[in-house]
């Protein structure tokens, strides 16, 4: 990227299930973090933040323009607030922009879920077209499925590798703090666990999630002025396939392949495996972290399943992919992949503690929206 | 201020009259007739299934070449669905197990076409078996998805 842009804070609640909260008390305690982290306020002389983009979806929420939800805890009142109803990684890419088209110095991102209000397959059901698929019950979980099988049946993947990916992330998840998860499974309590929509078992689903995330990004100027540990965007790309799932070869996510090509070129990645040190990709169902592998292409096609059995996306491996635990440690839809940039600065700036990838310099960001993969957000952070 | 969560329960029943346009509305008119068609792309020559007025891949408008599908095919996934979903269409709980397939259908290996199986044992269902459309009698249907019961085995 000709100019660079910074983030310069991050923050987020818990993702537990939270009954006594509002969806405003979410989003203005994680609003209210990072502004007490990185000590800016909302101005109009260019001394703190200009702008909010804000990140929620109505149909989650119940509520038509529900970034009204946040705006006032999110400094958008009487200011600028723009909101992007789309995983939170489009919402970082938009904010990105805003920056580099110069309308903007500073961008405070907020995206915010509270999935426990509502039963999410039905939202998820009203994300379908309603005349053709929503009627036969279709939703993003019975969507999963068809492609999982197929992704199984034609890729030669084992129920075993996809609890490899369950188990590896539930014991990444104890070294989050945010993550709701508390319980380490093995590949037996997988294998054996009860069945959502199969080949899908409970514990390969991500689980509900309530709660809010917030990062700010600024010009290079700006950025290196408020903080010694910048996160630079490096690069990133995004890629729409179409929306219903028989129109797509559900074991080619040819979206994300797109998607992350323009995001290495921008980057100047040519070998993500060697030079990206972790990953953190929105894996709402076990299956779906290595067919996004394959995607990204950390591995060869067809390959995700070795790649998790070699060890080399668990802790210490040469790729660590998701060491926050990723979605299914729980992380409210929407927030998911902007959750995956916080993660990602975290890394970058030494502060992920327990889950920390010695001496992490590029991270892949990955955010996903739509039945079974439909679009893809890829972004490349770095120090 | 007590601690107790307050959490306040409002349905909402939205009605929406979808207006189904001439592509999809060829396709549902053709459906109620026990007919399963798609339309050809003049460009790249696909099939759309659902039929579309735009081909998004070559951005021209589709016309009218409609090809009839057979209402035979092939299974390319499945899945035992036991996990209940309220169904907007019957107003409750939709019945669970259930089998939800991708089938390609024979003379249009473009598209997958999604729909139930009749098959709900595990044991009996396989990737490439032979299905068949079983329709609701001409009288009960309404040009909806919902005219085709469901795909019954046929080998």
């Amino acid at each position: 990227m000709k100019k660079k842009v910074g983030i310069v804070g991050v923050a987020r609640t818990s993702y537990g299930k939270r009954p006594e909260a509002h969806l405003q008390d979410l989003s203005f305690e994680a609003v209210q973090k990072v502004l007490e982290q990185t000590g800016l306020r909302f101005t109009e002389d260019g001394s703190g933040i200009d702008a909010t983009v804000s990140c929620s979806q109505d149909h989650w929420d119940g509520w038509t323009i529900s970034s009204k939800n946040a705006i006032d805890g999110a400094g958008g009142h009487l200011r600028t607030e723009e909101k992007v109803a789309a995983d939170g990684a489009y919402a970082l890419y938009y904010a990105v922009l805003c920056i580099l088209s110069g309308h903007h110095d500073c961008i405070l991102i907020i995206a915010h879920t509270k999935e426990s209000q509502v039963d999410g397959r039905l939202i998820e059901n009203t994300g379908i077209e309603p005349m053709y698929g929503r009627m036969l019950g279709l939703d993003f979980t019975t969507c999963a499925a068809l492609q999982a099988r197929r992704y199984m049946d034609e890729r030669g993947i084992t129920p075993t590798q996809c609890a490899r990916v369950v188990v590896k992330n539930r014991k990444n998840a104890m070294g989050n703090p945010a993550a709701p998860v508390s319980e380490i499974l093995t590949e037996d309590d997988v294998l054996t666990a009860p069945i959502l929509a199969d080949p899908i078992r409970v514990p390969e689903a991500k689980p509900v999630a309530d709660g809010a995330c917030a990062v700010i990004v600024a010009t290079e100027e700006k950025a290196l002025q408020w903080t010694d540990r910048p996160v630079w965007v490096k690069g990133m790309g995004c890629c729409y396939d179409r929306h219903y799932p028989g129109y797509r070869d559900l074991i080619d996510p040819l979206a994300l392949r797109k998607a992350a090509t323009m995001a290495y070129g921008m980057a100047g990645v040519s070998d993500p495996r060697k030079e990206v040190d972790l990953v953190e990709l929105s894996e709402y169902f076990a299956y779906q972290e290595l067919l996004w592998c394959e995607g990204l292409g950390l591995c060869p096609e067809g390959e995700g399943g070795k790649l998790v059995d070699s060890g080399a996306t668990g802790p210490g491996g040469d790729i660590p992919v998701n060491p926050s635990g990723g979605l299914l440690a729980g992380v409210p839809v929407n927030v998911a992949g902007l959750d995956r940039a916080v993660e990602a600065a975290l890394q970058l700036r030494a502060e992920a503690e327990e889950r920390q990838v010695e001496g992490a310099r590029t991270a892949l960001v990955h955010g996903t929206g739509g039945a079974c993969g439909q679009m893809h957000c890829v972004l490349v952070l770095g120090r | 201020m007590s601690d107790e969560p307050l959490e306040i329960v409002i349905p909402m029943d939205l009605r929406f009259k979808w207006s189904a346009g001439p592509h999809l509305g060829h396709f549902l008119r053709e459906l109620r007739e026990g007919n399963i068609v798609a339309n050809r792309c003049p460009e790249c020559g696909r099939l759309q299934l659902p039929p579309t007025p735009v081909c998004g891949r070559c951005h021209v408008a589709m016309g009218t070449d409609w090809v009839p599908l057979s209402t035979k095919g092939t299974v390319i996934s499945y899945s035992f669905v036991v996990d209940p979903m309220y169904d907007a269409g019957i107003g409750d709980m939709r019945p669970v197990p259930y089998t939800i397939a991708a089938i390609v259908l024979d003379g249009g290996p473009d598209v997958a076409f999604f729909h139930r199986l009749e098959e709900k044992d595990p044991e009996k269902v396989r990737v490439g078996m032979r299905v068949e459309a079983v329709f609701r009698p001409p009288g009960k249907r309404q040009g909806l998805m919902e005219d085709i019961i469901h795909f019954r085995t046929i080998d």
